[in-house]
């Protein structure tokens, strides 16, 4: 049926494209080269803002803290690869793309599962928010104009990279892979060229190496100890993004699991050399930020800091040099590209929740171009909402952040202990009993590793915002585990019960029910009568004498051979009367089905049907609540709504047509 | 929907005379507020029965001349083709019966929501109340 079609329907096609048919599901899969950039992009980026923050923490003890720099990054570093060495098994192991919540649920149960997808979807929406706060902050920095805009900038990106993923993601997989591999390259260059110039004697000079640090406190002790692990825990934000890889497994090309094992391991060693060379390069220029800019003396009133990153890059490559603004440009870029990370990631793990009965199963659907559209729009409005809240403060919604990671992370890795423990018990090939062990040391002491850091981020961050996520997590868990419960009832209330043999109802009772004798109803009287009903009658309400007494005449005079019932309604309502009617026919006869039969003209254009009172529509929603009742609409199309819908079809519903009565028989 | 009556079960309340009153003329409001128009117009119904000595349906047995006083519900018209009869279901608070005139189409008055008085047999009809051909006596109705 060819559609005119709506300027909805045209917007929607412009912005999103051509629908894609379903068999082309399941064709695009990715080589390591591309899978590198589209999973990896989430753990990269963070090298943009982790050394930043773990400077910010430090800052409030005053300068002479920045030298514990150097253990807290090597502890990042340290914990980087544990975990990237831990989920290389999870990859081998289960290379479903269930991720964590599959190795959970499997391993611990559904309830734990439940926690890891909790846990996920509240660290998707954040990577969403603090990646595109981060990157837009990094705009900022090249061009400091844009600094009282943010929040704005950030909501246009993320709707931005909400459509870009509602047109499909997969087929951007290349538009990806450059962005990333141009920000590996740029920080590479920027780490050699910084460490060619260290070398041969230069000195880096960052802008804000002669600002000083005004700090109030003096941190020893317990207080240190804890600033300490405050900033560690900052750090570790460069751990996001590492599970992406586990849950696309089955997008890699085959060998699916030896693909996204070394995948992860390039990563690895990427993010942890990356994030290395600039936490270096950081230190050796005398980067100086804080966390308060008042506490920044030398900073010119008024002015925003650079990010950490935009120092180093002014510092190396000279003031306003174009490699700075190229860097900036890639950074910003990549960090964008990390938020997508989570679109890739959020979408699936509702579906796959969805299809457990946790989520709706809207969720579950795939839109026009094969993704899942409404996973998407969820989690952009999730992440909208976030960046408004916390005006696009980088600073503050890390805050938040990584619970939800380290919380799957400690999940997943406890399961995946308990998963080897498990094919220990039946495996009785020593070679095979080796690798299990050694996989089972390196599961346990990521479980070990994470654990740890989990109860440190937790203990630093929890005052500072964590507390939101903390009560966050709980409550999506009730709400998945109550929206489980209702499809659970639903299904067993459904069920046919063993012993059940197929009744028919004894007699079929029709109601016609009646405004004016005009050609709708003219059809449904005639459609009623067709369907051969044990009795039938028409109705109407009474509301105005005068009005009956035409529709009696007429009805007379059509000679319509139809009872016609009168229902008296002495607060000139419509709907109760009926619906009071058609439940005392019911209770004469419990075991039979009244048939309400409903003429409906059909409009074309929305602002026709306001003009129409839907009385129809709210007795249909009234009586569907009746036991035994059934409701029959007859549709009747005006030329309006022919004309809307039937363009080519001109055949359809002259409305000219004699009474149907006869026509119907 | 039915409060147990207060006044009926001091024992059960331990609390003083005053309070208990209070509390029941608050029930009482609370009812009259809660129920809705048709419960209302219902017990309205039942006190015209009474007042005009006509029998509740509830009480009516089956073969037994009655009085019955209510307002016709619904009234159905048979088509011209069919037997002429005019069928009415007449509502008095507590029960329906049909009343069915056999040989007419139309009674000028009978329309429906008319309080109406009918005196006649009362018999069953396929497992309901009816009376055929009653005598009727057309009452003002609230806007009469």
């Amino acid at each position: 049926m060819p559609t005119v079609p709506s300027l909805m329907g045209m917007t929607k096609r412009v912005l999103v494209g051509r629908p894609v048919r379903s068999e082309m599901l399941g064709e695009a899969t990715l080589p390591k080269k591309i899978a590198l950039p589209v999973f990896a992009s989430d753990a990269l980026s963070s090298v943009a803002y982790a050394t930043e923050e773990i400077l910010l923490v430090l800052s409030a003890g005053g300068l002479a803290m920045f030298h514990y720099t150097w253990y807290l990054a090597g502890g990042v570093a340290l914990l980087m690869l544990v975990v990237v060495a831990s989920y290389r098994q999870n990859v081998h192991a289960y290379p479903s793309g269930g991720g964590d919540y599959e190795v959970a649920t499997t391993n611990l149960g559904p309830k734990a599962g439940l926690t890891v997808a909790s846990a996920l979807m509240v660290d998707y929406t954040l990577t969403v928010a603090v990646s595109t706060a981060a990157g837009v902050a990094n705009l900022a920095s090249a061009f400091p104009a844009l600094n009282g805009h943010v929040v704005l900038i950030c909501v246009v990106v993320i709707a931005v990279i909400t459509l870009m993923n509602l047109r499909g993601v997969r087929e951007s997989g290349t538009a990806f892979a450059i962005p990333t591999y141009c920000f590996i390259a740029a920080i590479a260059i920027m780490i050699i060229w910084g460490i060619t110039q260290l070398v041969t004697g230069h000195h880096l000079v960052a802008e804000s190496a002669g600002y000083q640090i005004h700090s109030t406190t003096n941190y020893t002790g317990l207080a240190l100890g804890f600033l300490l692990l405050r900033a560690f825990a900052s750090g570790c934000t460069a751990l996001t993004g590492v599970e992406a890889i586990s849950n696309g497994v089955p997008a890699f090309k085959p060998p699916k699991s030896k693909n996204a094992a070394t995948t992860l391991a390039l990563l690895g060693g990427i993010a942890v050399t990356m994030f290395a060379g600039v936490t270096a390069l950081a230190l050796a220029a005398h980067v100086h930020t804080a966390e308060d800019t008042s506490q920044l003396i030398g900073l010119p009133t008024g002015d925003t800091p650079r990010t950490v990153i935009a120092q180093v890059a002014r510092a190396v490559f000279g003031d306003s040099s174009p490699l700075f603004y190229l860097l900036q440009f890639f950074t910003a870029l990549i960090l964008v590209l990390a938020a997508n990370t989570a679109f890739n990631g959020f979408p699936v793990l509702a579906s796959i929740l969805s299809r457990d009965g946790y989520l709706p199963r809207q969720l579950r659907n795939r839109g026009d171009r094969l993704a899942y559209s409404n996973g998407i729009l969820l989690l952009s409005a999730l992440a909208i909402v976030l960046v408004i809240a916390f005006q696009a403060s980088p600073t503050r919604l890390i805050q938040l952040y990584i619970i939800g990671v380290f919380v799957s992370f400690v999940c997943s890795q406890s399961g995946m202990i308990r998963h080897w423990n498990r094919l220990l018990r039946a495996e009785t090939d020593p070679g095979a009993r080796g690798r299990m062990k050694r996989s089972r040391v390196i599961n346990s002491v990521g479980a070990g590793f994470t654990g740890i850091v989990l109860v440190i981020v937790l203990a630093t961050k929890f005052a500072k915002g964590a507390w939101i996520v903390v009560v966050a997590m709980p409550i999506i868990w009730l709400v998945m585990r109550a929206i489980q419960r209702h499809y659970q009832s639903v299904a067993v209330e459904l069920e046919p019960p063993e012993n059940l043999r197929p009744s028919r109802p004894h007699s079929n009772h029709a109601i016609v029910l009646v405004s004016k004798l005009h050609l709708p109803t003219l059809r449904a009287l005639g459609y009623a009568k067709a369907t051969r009903p044990d009795s039938i009658q028409a109705v109407t309400v009474e509301i105005d004498p005068d009005e009956v007494a035409a529709l009696r005449e007429q009805w007379d005079a059509h000679e319509i051979p139809v009872p016609l019932t009168v229902i008296a309604s002495p607060y000139r309502e419509i709907t109760r009367p009926v619906v009071e009617f058609v439940k005392r026919m019911r209770t004469e006869n419990p075991d039979d089905i009244v048939t309400v039969y409903v003429p409906e003209y059909v409009l074309g254009r929305w602002w026709e049907q306001i003009l129409h009172n839907q009385s129809a529509l709210r007795l249909k929603g009234r009586l569907l609540y009746q036991r035994g009742v059934v409701v029959a609409s007859v549709p009747y199309q005006l030329r309006s709504a022919a004309d809307h819908h039937h363009a080519a079809a001109p055949t359809a519903a002259p409305p000219a047509a004699p009474a149907p009565l006869q026509e119907t028989r | 929907m039915r409060e147990p009556d207060t006044e009926a079960r001091p024992q059960t309340r331990p609390r003083t005379a005053k309070d208990r009153r209070d509390r029941g003329f608050i029930r009482r409001l609370i009812d009259r507020l809660a129920s809705d128009t048709e419960e209302l117009d219902d017990a309205d119904l039942k006190a015209e029965t009474s007042a005009q000595g006509a029998t509740p349906i509830a009480n009516c047995r089956d073969r037994e001349a009655v009085c019955i006083h209510g307002t016709l519900r619904t009234v159905t018209f048979q088509p011209r083709a069919g037997v002429p009869a005019l069928q009415a279901e007449l509502w008095d608070g507590t029960g329906a019966v049909t009343v069915v005139w056999l040989g007419r189409r139309s009674i000028p008055g009978i329309s429906p929501g008319r309080a109406i008085k009918v005196r006649g047999r009362i018999t069953a009809l396929g497992g309901q109340r009816a009376i055929y051909n009653p005598v009727y006596e057309l009452r003002p109705g609230a806007t009469d």
